[in-house]
């Protein structure tokens, strides 16, 4: 009888322990054990580089280099003046500077969970440029059905990431954060 | 140490005697208002203009009409940072006229469209 009262109290301890360690204090400052937890859950490193954020951020969420191949963010830079039908056009040096980031940082080159699972799976198809019809992707989203993405007031677009995934700005994907806008909690 | 910032007329003004160095003539703000409403037709059958992804009241924000990204406001009264950065101008104008009107814009129109949204 006492052994489980010192279980139960034991578990509290530890509970309120990892409270302290990885929560938030409620003003959105974090401890660095926090930190090093989320780092060590990343699927894909964030996208930081201030110059590839104001470019290629402001129109559209700002897609980790480790979501696609090498071969593919060449083949998106070669073509920015049509990008999926519009014009996204850089100066050069700013072009060059982007594409250095997004290849060095690209699937086949980096080591993240995610990275290395989009990398694999390029690496026996056609490398396309939409991370949406990467055959890693697609095979991750299959069981969302239709009605699921049209039932809210607008329909959701899978190319909008933090839409639902949402910590995906911060470089994580994990299906436990998935919070899908007029449904709540989504896991298959 | 003091570091220079760069204005809204400093900018603007100097683009606005650039453009007309490049042979436009005097601006108008509402030739460039209506440039910025005017609509023009794809081969998708859509009809897209400024408003489009700006919305139309440049006070307030915008939504990008393919990726829905929001777009913050383009009225320098709202967004001070708004027509500040010559490189920037330049930029946008090159992109978004290219898709807007399926070309580049001309000095006169570039001067046309700062004149109306600096006054916003």
């Amino acid at each position: 009888m006492k052994r489980k009262l010192w279980i139960i109290l034991g578990m509290f301890g530890l509970i309120a322990t990892s409270t302290w360690v990885f929560g938030d204090d409620g003003e959105g400052h974090t401890t660095w054990l926090t930190r090093l937890w989320r780092e060590a859950r990343l699927d894909v490193a964030p996208a930081n580089d201030v110059l590839y954020r104001a470019e290629c951020g402001s129109c559209h969420f700002a897609y980790q280099p480790g979501l696609l191949p090498v071969r593919s963010w060449e083949e998106i830079m070669k073509r920015l003046d049509d990008h999926f039908g519009e014009s996204a056009e850089l100066d050069v040096r700013s072009s060059a500077e982007i594409t250095r980031y997004l290849t060095a940082n690209a699937a086949d080159r980096v080591d993240y969970k995610r990275s290395k699972r989009f990398a694999a799976a390029a690496a026996t198809a056609e490398p396309t440029l939409r991370i949406t019809a990467t055959r890693y992707f697609l095979h991750k989203h299959d069981e969302i059905p239709q009605w699921v993405l049209e039932q809210g007031e607008r329909p959701l677009k899978l190319f909008q990431c933090d839409i639902c995934h949402t910590e995906a700005d911060k470089g994580s994907y994990d299906e436990h954060q998935v919070h899908i806008p007029g449904l709540g909690r989504w896991e298959d | 140490m003091l570091v220079p910032v760069a204005t809204l007329a400093d900018t603007t003004d100097q683009a606005l005697a650039d453009y007309r160095a490049q042979g436009a003539g005097t601006f108008d703000g509402d030739a460039g208002r209506r440039l910025w409403n005017t609509e023009q037709s794809t081969a998708d059958r859509t009809t897209r203009s400024c408003v489009s992804c700006h919305g139309a009241d440049p006070t307030r924000p915008g939504r990008h009409v393919r990726t829905d990204e929001t777009i913050k406001p383009m009225a320098p009264s709202i967004n001070p940072k708004r027509l500040t950065e010559r490189r920037e101008i330049e930029k946008w104008f090159l992109r978004n006229c290219k898709w807007t009107f399926g070309r580049e814009c001309s000095a006169q129109e570039k001067g046309d469209i700062l004149s109306y949204l600096r006054r916003q």
